[in-house]
């Protein structure tokens, strides 16, 4: 299990989270989404052990390992790979780093990929792609995925996502990823922590969120039920009730309430 | 081909439960069908393994299918037990049916009319 307890973390004098703690069970798949600007990826960069929190302690369950990064997978949200080495260099120097013995990456061809072309040659999805297969290839516990495959085309974004399920079938690794575009990914997570700029607005497993909330249609809220969000949509006025009773609603459209709800706050 | 309906309120292991046992008993997938594998399902359909892995428990706990271990799973129905389990398909898409009727506000009168009068209509134009 892995614990964030009370941490603060940004950069400069600004935290950009406060005091925020939370445990993520081994073999969890959790998306952690909220609106621009929250810190979802200063979290991500703290989990990934590369930004270390201004207070607070995070626990990752392995009292053996001396630095956590060996068994952490990291894709952040821009690559910032070194652009003049070729492919098959940078793959050297990744598994020599890892101590992974390896020659080759599966991924690669199908994302029509050259072994010996230079890295500025790659367009930005070969780079995605390229980078989550090395990434994948080291056996990491802990996968962390920034919003990055957003900017990859279907065919090779449908590759990313069926690699990294069988990943998650073959070794039941723990992956926590950022994430705004639900539909793709929302039957891929079992948990979601949705940030806000104040901390954790929810921190819920999808069974229990998709078994509980419910929307209510009314122009007032409901009372005696918890209410979480409200929105008028088309000429109506929807609340999100937490738990409660009313229409079961998709996990996508639960987290679009609460996203236009948070908006709406601010 | 199983496939997932996103629009749909209805849980994707509920979704995919269904469409299984419906296979099974209309012999689309024959006894001893070695059902796809957890790993190669889940990440076609882009869903969390264990949520496969869920799905085929209970139905093997149903009856509908068989582990063997280090091979997966297979479709286990035996043919004496093939009407019970149409029978008990149709019993719960008929509790679907009412319950939505009900939720609408109708008696159990129109419902009978209604469905009498649309199977009437169905076998007009189908003379077999």
């Amino acid at each position: 299990m892995i614990q964030l307890k009370n941490v603060t973390c940004g950069y400069g004098k600004n935290p950009v989270q406060s005091n925020i703690s939370f445990d993520i069970n081994d073999g969890d798949v959790v998306m952690i989404t909220g609106p621009n600007g929250v810190g979802k990826s200063t979290l991500l960069k703290v989990l990934a052990n590369i930004l270390y929190p201004t207070s607070g302690t995070i626990n990752y369950g392995w009292p053996d390992i001396k630095d956590p990064r060996q068994l952490i997978g990291y894709l952040p949200d821009s690559l910032s790979i070194y652009k003049s080495m070729k492919v098959k260099d940078l793959a050297a120097l990744h598994w020599n780093a890892f101590g992974v013995k390896q020659s080759s990456l599966p991924l690669l061809k199908e994302a029509s990929i050259d072994w010996n072309s230079r890295i500025s040659e790659l367009s930005v999805g070969q780079k995605v792609i390229f980078h989550l297969s090395l990434i994948l290839s080291t056996g990491p516990k802990l996968i962390l995925i920034d919003e990055i495959l957003h900017s990859v085309d279907p065919h090779l974004r449908n590759l990313a996502l069926e690699t990294l399920v069988k990943t998650m079938a073959d070794r039941k690794p723990t992956v926590v990823m950022v994430n705004l575009n639900y539909n793709e990914v929302e039957h891929l997570v079992n948990r979601v922590i949705f940030l806000t700029k104040t901390g954790i607005l929810l921190n819920e497993s999808t069974e229990y969120l998709l078994e509980n909330a419910r929307l209510v249609v009314a122009d007032e809220a409901p009372e005696n039920a918890n209410v979480v969000a409200s929105r008028s949509y088309t000429g109506r006025t929807e609340h999100l009730v937490l738990p409660g009773a009313g229409e079961q609603m998709k996990l996508s459209d639960i987290l679009t309430m609460l996203m236009v709800s948070t908006y709406k706050l601010q | 081909m199983l496939k997932i309906d996103a629009g749909s309120a209805v849980p994707v292991y509920e979704q995919l439960k269904r469409q299984i046992r419906l296979g099974i008993v209309s012999d689309r997938y024959p006894s001893d069908h070695r059902m796809p594998s957890i790993r190669e399902l889940a990440s076609q359909l882009k869903i969390n393994p264990n949520t496969i892995a869920k799905v085929y428990r209970q139905l093997e706990g149903e009856g509908f299918l068989m582990s063997k271990s280090g091979s997966g799973f297979f479709v286990k129905l035996e043919r004496e037990h093939m009407g019970k389990t149409r029978r008990r398909l149709l019993a719960e898409i008929a509790d679907e049916f009412i319950s939505q009727a009900v939720e609408l506000g109708f008696t159990p009168e129109e419902l009978i009319k209604t469905l009498s009068a649309k199977l009437e209509r169905i076998s007009a134009n189908d003379p077999a």
